[in-house]
């Protein structure tokens, strides 16, 4: 069976935005978020567990999300929510990406003046 | 599950936080069940559905570089060694013998306040004695070892290299052993109390330096419990 294919380095920062997107309404285990991203993005972004978990440590460190761990059948789930720096962090990435993907909309529809 | 062995080892070498390290592997061990199980009510048997989900997960350099990547998840102890491992236990060891000497004496002063001791001295400080002695005998003595082993075990656990825990455990012994600190606290009114901090090197301070490096060295003779798969 092939690996499966992840997306590649163009994609650095997308993690972030997308997890924090998920996590600022309800709390959420990585599997969940690797699952809700294949889903909600209709499997066009697949985003591999050497990069969501990584993620997830990295936005807890920066205080942007907070883990409790959680029992469920048996087994620890660590749930991720995200906190009031990561809704914040959230809204400049998103303000981010829409700056960029309307200027790269421009430059690909032929737009004289897209700026980056 | 040897591959999760495997990428536990690399990535403490590499620097990740252990703490970090130990949360990521049960993390991708859950995911694999998590995905395991979901093929399996695909139609795949229990075999095909583990290795699917092994697959799905990656390659173990995928999952380590996504770990050693990011700067903010690696151990002090990797960032900064010889701070880490020289000069903290001896820091914060002088930091809490310093703390305690400013909390007898605060405790001498409240007492005072307080009309308890107001000339300075009173019987009542007589049942302070033993007390004080045991706390000074834990910090000069016992906390040290405790400290330093402490470094030693962290590093351990880390697969750091030992060398600048080993040197800053040498010191620690060798200074917590040269401090000599007595309390006396006054029971006579007019006569104050009082807290005495010495440094004195003597045969005995070179034996009670050697004997609490070699306590300290105790979690290197445990090493196997300290570096077991998962610790």
């Amino acid at each position: 069976m092939p690996a499966r294919k992840t997306n590649p380095d163009f994609m650095t920062g997308v993690p972030e935005l997308l997890i924090l997107r998920l996590l600022s309404t309800r709390e959420m285990y990585g599997y969940e978020i690797v699952q809700a991203i294949e889903t909600a993005s209709g499997e066009a972004i697949k985003l591999g567990e050497g990069v969501v978990y990584p993620a997830l440590h990295a936005l807890e460190e920066q205080g942007c999300l907070k883990s409790r761990r959680k029992p469920v059948n048996g087994r620890t789930r660590v749930y991720y929510i995200a906190t009031a720096v990561g809704k914040k962090r959230l809204s400049d990435l998103t303000g981010e990406w829409r700056r960029i993907t309307d200027a790269v909309a421009g430059i690909v529809t032929g737009a004289k003046h897209a700026t980056v | 599950m040897q591959q999760f062995e495997a990428l536990a080892e690399r990535l403490l070498r590499e620097g990740v936080a252990h703490r970090h390290v130990r949360r990521y592997i049960a993390e991708l061990r859950d995911h694999a069940e998590d995905a395991a199980q979901a093929e399996m009510r695909r139609g795949l048997n229990a075999q095909d559905a583990e290795a699917s989900a092994f697959i799905r997960l990656g390659t173990l350099d995928d999952l380590a570089r996504g770990m050693t990547a990011r700067g903010e998840l690696r151990a002090m102890s990797a960032r900064f060694p010889k701070f880490w491992g020289g000069g903290l236990p001896v820091l914060v060891w002088i930091g809490i013998l310093v703390a305690s000497g400013f909390v007898l004496a605060g405790i001498v002063s409240v007492l005072r306040a307080s009309g308890v001791a107001p000339n300075g001295g009173s019987p009542f400080l007589a049942t302070l004695q033993a007390p004080a002695e045991a706390v000074i005998m834990v910090i000069t003595r016992a906390l040290p070892v405790v400290l330093g082993g402490a470094a030693l075990v962290m590093a351990l656990q880390q697969r750091s290299a030992m060398r600048w825990p080993l040197i800053g455990a040498g010191v620690l012994a060798a200074t917590a052993a040269a401090v000599h600190a007595t309390v006396r606290f006054s029971t006579t009114p007019d006569t104050l109390s009082s807290l005495n901090l010495g440094v004195g090197i003597s045969p005995e301070t070179v034996l009670r330096a050697g004997v609490m490096f070699a306590a300290m060295l105790t979690p290197l003779l445990l090493q196997k419990r300290f570096t077991r798969p998962g610790f």
